[in-house]
């Protein structure tokens, strides 16, 4: 125990004598170095608890924040090493545990569908083909709010591909339940098992490509942000999503205490939630019906009208664009049915 | 004659840098896409041929199998 406290001081007096050292001119990087001898292998919380011992010791706040460089430069990488949560997808109410919740009762769903089809029951595969229309929200979630991320990270391919094949299951499952509509099952059959066989590859993709990508490139405030939105997209199949709050802390990808935080507040620190901005909400026209999903996003995937046919996103229409002189992104609309 | 090996570990896009020719086999036995434009650099990075077999539904064995006849020794890998 009191080796801990003595490494515990001892880490106290480096990060003081960094402070003093910035302080005479040194840069970030060649504070750098020492800080993270220093701190190697350490919790960027410890830190974080050292800084504002400092702090409550009577330390500037402006010092802190010129810490806060040292500490960002040096630890960019290995906080993601050292606090990335085992798995975000376990967490609940962050999205990525929403989206493999949603395809847990995806996957329910198409069982529902297969035993009524095995049985020949038509009114049955009347209602469940009716209630697997929610994938609709599914997909349009990911379409809003994941894939512009994944442009902005450059990632381009995958999304319009994954987005080609959302819109086959769109078709093929309002084919199928115009088929039903008239009582027609025989012709149905093959169309069904092919559905749900792409439903089914789907959900793999999602979670072993898509989720993995996100997990990689996403900051904690892009994904909050898109729980927000989620929220008010709707879900898929399943009840109300608890609120997840992620650590303040973690957003801005630097462990400092409040103090620190208040020293930023109105200063543009540059980081990540400055560059990559994500879509913003929805606004609600014409008394609910239609809906218009004002979306940030660079060249990139193209937004529905409901009722536009084909599967191949290239050719659905930009439906309006706006200045947004300031970040250089165009605000693109979406109009979506309901 | 030198022979290639494929390491069912490496993830396609690993594998199919260092021998394009990995990509028309690949393509050939129904992974069609990893050939789209785009696709390699990005979905590839996170997909195995196992992974990818489990979600197409592809016979390990039939891909073990082309390969060999193109002259390739699979070696298995962690996953």
């Amino acid at each position: 125990m009191s080796e801990e406290i003595n490494n515990r001081e001892y880490r106290q007096k480096i990060i003081k004598e960094l402070i003093g050292q910035l302080h005479q001119g040194k840069s970030v990087d060649e504070v750098k170095q020492r800080f993270a001898e220093a701190f190697e292998g350490v919790s960027a919380e410890e830190i974080s608890q050292a800084e504002q011992a400092l702090i409550a010791d009577g330390l500037p706040v402006t010092e802190v924040q010129r810490l806060c460089d040292v500490h960002a430069a040096v630890f960019k990488g290995s906080i993601e090493n050292i606090h990335r949560p085992a798995d975000p997808a376990q967490i609940v109410g962050h999205p990525a545990h929403t989206l493999k919740r949603e395809n847990r009762a995806l996957e329910k769903q198409i069982e529902a569908v297969t035993a009524a089809l095995e049985q020949s029951d038509v009114q049955g595969l009347k209602q469940s083909i009716d209630k697997l229309w929610e994938i609709d929200r599914h997909y349009l979630k990911k379409e809003n709010l994941l894939f512009p991320y994944l442009e902005q990270y450059g990632i381009t391919a995958p999304p319009k591909v994954m987005w080609g094949v959302d819109d086959e299951v769109r078709a093929a499952l309002k084919e199928i339940k115009g088929d039903l509509a008239g009582g027609e099952l025989s012709g149905s059959k093959e169309k069904i098992n092919e559905v749900l066989h792409k439903i089914g590859e789907m959900i793999f993709k999602e979670e072993n490509i898509l989720l993995p990508m996100l997990i990689e490139n996403l900051t904690a405030d892009e994904w909050k942000r898109i729980a927000e939105e989620s929220g008010e997209l709707g879900y898929c199949l399943i009840d109300e999503v608890p609120e997840w709050k992620p650590a303040v802390q973690e957003e801005k990808g630097c462990q400092l205490p409040s103090a620190c935080k208040r020293a930023h507040r109105g200063k543009d620190r540059g980081g990540s939630a400055q560059r990559r901005k994500g879509p913003r909400g929805f606004l609600d026209q014409n008394g609910g019906k239609v809906r218009l999903y004002p979306v940030l996003c660079r060249p990139g995937p193209q937004w529905r009208i409901p009722g536009s046919a084909g599967s191949d996103p290239e050719r659905r229409p930009h439906t309006g664009t706006d200045g947004g002189k300031e970040t250089g992104f165009g605000i693109k609309h979406l109009y979506i049915e309901g | 004659m030198k022979s290639k090996i494929i390491d069912l570990g490496q993830t396609v896009y690993e594998l199919c840098m260092k021998d394009p020719e990995i990509a028309d086999i690949l393509a050939e036995l129904g992974f069609w896409d990893i050939t789209k434009h785009g696709m390699l650099g990005t979905a590839g990075r996170f997909m195995t041929i196992p992974k990818g077999a489990r979600m197409k539904d592809i016979q390990i064995d039939d891909i073990k199998a082309a390969f060999a006849r193109r002259g390739y020794q699979v070696k298995e890998g962690l996953s």
